[in-house]
């Protein structure tokens, strides 16, 4: 039993960097109509970044943290205003395409910079939480409560700040919201900020208890994807929702499955939500409408 | 009729310029870029034409390279090996289309990733592909009796099926059944309430694009001698859709730009450095910023002008 | 030659119609009308496949075709026009129109890449009807121009094309007036009536009522998505029901 209640943490632990991975792209997803293929990138360069001010620079973790949490949201704001700016109104397939070039030139970048090999992020306490039997470790519960801690954030800020209004607004209909008077090419930087800053916080808690290198973004991304199509694409709930199950399923899957084919799991999951239940577990059916 | 003019010049620059060049390094370059152009054209048919999107291909160009080289180790003559690796790609393609080509756009892209995954993890664990270190020592071909090792020999020997692929693929395009594609790329539900079939037309755009991979994956698998799992992921695929994309998606000489001009341009990249793989980010990036309609855009408004 | 039957159509809680009836007569132009929202373009979608009735029928010359896919329902000669005109944008109005033939016709993907003597005639053929029925619309000047480069008006007239393209035995228009100018509204009367006078069966959703009254034999009213009148426009014109629906209960 108390094997279970382990799986489940340690699922729960997963399924939060999933969640957060999953809300970023399910922001743009809603704000921009846009599938950000560079998420996993956003996370890996997040993690990075913060492992630059901590290690390198040297500055506590609870200093380094927000630095880096403001260089995400400029450099976020950056890269949309140099690459996606001047293509706001192109076909979806050209916008998915950048989003493709993005998460390329992420990916080289940091590996010219960092190169191939895995770094060690130093989590923020060794020690070992241990309650009835079961044991979790710290930098785990952290990214648990940082996760629930930036879900909360979010959800002041879409709900109690006119800037989050208005993200509402363009993401339910942009022309509207532009006739009144809201600059959506703004709110757009802040979307793709956001979605920056989720990665980053995500990579930051999630990089001391796995790997830090510059492919580390790659299957995470598709996690997320797999976590927002599951829970429902665009809903936020959804996203939240399917990355705590994506994490838990996989993480009982691992005691069922050798750890090669952990992966084909997602994936699986991945082509059954698409091909049975495409709008997600939380989604209500969509009727076309002529 | 542009087009075919466009594409009848590059067949003519292809067939002469590595055999003037003479140089063995250019005309490796060339094989390995034939060989892309023509998973590239297909992929042009598939998402260039039907409009859909596909970013699984490399698994098929994978899988074929695979099954024709454990065929041709057991002993099944060359030619029978790779035909037949050609046909069971295009029918687990079918299979595959058959099943994600319900659905279209994100989740599309999403399904053939998996799909492909699925496909890469089942090949790196299995016994007989030679796991993750991949498949050697695969014969080169023979033909009636005729060894092809390498070399300008090989190279002319896959511009035979580029030269054909292309010559189907504009027979297609100009056809009923082009015409059905490109209605469904334009718009799904007029085309289906003109009385086309619409998922059987996705389906066999689908297919066609497969094989042709398909049928890459052989020649190259056949030129290498060698395969790994890596070849059939993600970043492959993708590479494949920049080429597609940057050539120009709508077009079959497109195609073969974009796949001549991506490979020859990773290859100087790697002079710098690690700098092949940001080469193409950068130039997807370029194009899509100040050239969306593909670098064949820029060609053709040069042999415009001058045509006038 | 189109009969519907108790036709019923529900999304999750909305009723879009509740048991509507009616039939047209081969030959007949017969128009559909009522208030915004009284499910009149619900009905074509079903008639043409796009949805299937929640209950009820829809049987064209006698076979059912409430529960066929889209695509055969068009092959068994029932054309339409969308409200929304939906042009092929980036393609050429002859290769539009063109486009309209596919069900009429037969080359598979092997004849194609053959090019076979079959397939050639074939499409020879394809590009000639197509450019006939371009002029039919007075269209041919235009042939090898995008579609979405059209105005407004022309795009209606290339989607009337290429509904005809199909060989239909009905045409179902729906609002081919809305957005034409006056000008615009007289050729399309002509339009109609010419295409009346070869002996298509033509069904009109429309709003512009003189253009209604003028052109069709018929008229079904629909109001929330339940019929509340079908006869001829004398009829209709003075039943009380109807009047209520477009002046409000007020009018007497």
């Amino acid at each position: 039993m108390t094997e279970i209640f382990q799986q489940l943490l340690y699922g729960l632990s997963v399924g939060s960097t999933y969640a957060l991975i999953a809300l970023g792209i399910t922001l743009v997803y809603r704000g921009m109509d846009l599938i950000n293929f560079a998420q996993g990138e956003l996370f890996m360069a997040g993690a990075f970044l913060g492992y630059v001010f901590h290690v390198d620079m040297g500055l506590s973790i609870w200093l380094a943290l927000p630095c880096a949490m403001a260089s995400a949201l400029a450099f976020g704001a950056l890269l949309e205003r140099v690459f996606l700016r001047r293509i706001e109104n192109a076909s979806p397939l050209t916008l998915f395409m950048m989003t493709v070039a993005l998460f390329i030139l992420l990916r080289s970048v940091a590996q010219l910079i960092f190169g191939s090999s895995a770094y060690r992020f130093p989590p923020v306490s060794e020690s070992v939480v241990r309650v009835a039997q079961m044991q979790i470790s710290v930098q785990h519960l952290l990214v648990i409560g940082v996760s629930l801690l930036m879900m909360a954030a979010l959800y002041w800020l879409f709900t109690k700040t006119s800037i989050g209004l208005s993200a509402r607004a363009v993401a339910q209909d942009k022309t509207t919201a532009r006739m009144m008077g809201i600059n959506v090419s703004r709110i757009n930087a802040f979307t793709y900020a956001l979605s920056a800053l989720l990665g980053t916080v995500a990579g930051i808690v999630y990089a001391p208890i796995a790997v830090l290198s510059f492919d580390m973004g790659n299957l995470i991304m598709l996690k997320g994807f797999t976590a927002a199509l599951l829970g429902g694409l665009g809903l936020v709930s959804g996203a939240v929702f399917g990355g705590y199950l994506l994490g838990i399923i996989e993480q009982f899957g691992t005691l069922a499955l050798s750890s090669a084919y952990k992966d084909m799991v997602s994936f699986s999951i991945l082509l059954l939500v698409i091909l049975l239940k495409p709008n997600g577990l939380l989604g209500k059916k969509v009727v076309k409408k002529v | 009729m542009k087009h075919k003019l466009l594409s009848g010049a590059a067949i003519t620059f292809l067939l002469t310029a590595p055999a003037l060049l003479n140089d063995p390094f250019i005309t490796h370059l060339s094989i390995r870029a034939a060989t892309y152009a023509i998973v590239v054209m297909g992929l042009t048919l598939f998402v260039g034409y039907t409009g859909q999107i596909s970013l699984g291909h490399a698994a098929f160009f994978g899988l074929a390279a695979y099954i024709s080289g454990i065929l041709s180790k057991l002993g099944v003559p060359y030619a029978l090996a790779a035909l037949s690796a050609t046909v069971a790609t295009g029918v687990v393609g079918a299979l595959v289309g058959l099943v994600v080509l319900r659905t279209s756009g994100h989740y599309l892209a999403l399904a053939s990733i998996a799909v492909a995954i699925i496909i890469q993890t089942l090949i790196k664990n299995a016994e007989i592909t030679g796991g993750p270190s991949g498949l050697t020592a695969i014969p080169s071909p023979g033909i009636f009796g005729f060894e092809l090792a390498g070399g300008l020999d090989y190279y002319y020997y896959v511009l035979a099926f580029l030269a054909l692929g292309l010559l189907i693929l504009h027979r297609i395009v100009g056809s009923r059944t082009g015409d059905a594609m490109q209605a469904i790329a334009n718009n799904e539900l007029a085309a289906q309430s003109l009385g086309i079939p619409v998922f059987r037309y996705k389906v066999m755009s689908f297919t066609i694009s497969v094989l042709f991979a398909a049928l890459a994956g052989t020649l190259l698998g056949h030129y290498d001698g060698f395969v790994d799992p890596d070849r059939l992921g993600t970043n492959s695929s993708i590479l494949f859709l920049i080429m597609a994309f940057v050539g120009g998606i709508g077009s079959l000489p497109g195609a073969l730009l974009g796949a001549f001009s991506l490979t020859i341009m990773e290859e100087y990249a790697q002079e710098f450095g690690q700098y092949n793989v940001l080469a193409y980010g950068l130039m997807l990036a370029l194009v899509i910023l100040f050239m969306p309609k593909g670098l064949i855009a820029l060609v053709q408004r040069v042999l415009g002008r001058e045509g006038k | 030659m189109l009969q519907v039957k108790n036709v019923s159509l529900a999304f999750g809680g909305v009723r879009a119609l509740s048991d509507v009836s009616f039939t047209i007569h081969e030959g007949t132009v017969s128009g559909l009308i009522g208030p915004n929202g009284a499910g009149k373009t619900s009905l074509f979608n079903v008639v043409s496949g796009i949805y299937t009735p929640t209950s009820g029928s829809v049987h064209f010359d006698g076979a059912e075709i409430s529960r066929m896919r889209l695509h055969d329902i068009n092959r068994q000669g029932v054309a339409r026009t969308f409200q929304h005109v939906m042009v092929f944008s980036d393609l050429t109005l002859v290769e539009n129109v063109m486009i309209g033939r596919q069900a009429r016709t037969r080359a598979g993907v092997l004849a194609s890449i053959l090019h076979t003597p079959g397939e050639r005639r074939e499409r020879a053929a394809t590009r000639a009807r197509a450019m006939e029925l371009l002029e039919y619309v007075g269209l041919d000047g235009k042939a090898n121009e995008l579609a979405g480069n059209l105005p407004y008006g022309e795009q209606r007239q290339l989607d009337i094309a290429r509904a005809l393209a199909t060989d239909p035995r009905i045409l179902l228009l729906d609002e081919p007036a809305a957005g034409l100018n006056l000008q615009e509204r007289v050729a399309l009367k002509a339009l109609v009536r010419q295409l009346h006078g070869k002996g298509y069966t033509i069904v009109l959703i429309e709003h512009d009522m003189r253009l209604v009254m003028d052109l069709c034999s018929h008229i079904v009213v629909l109001n929330y998505g339940t019929k509340i009148a079908d006869g001829t426009p004398e009829e209709v014109q003075q039943d009380r029901q109807v009047i209520a629906a477009y002046l409000g209960e007020g009018a007497k």
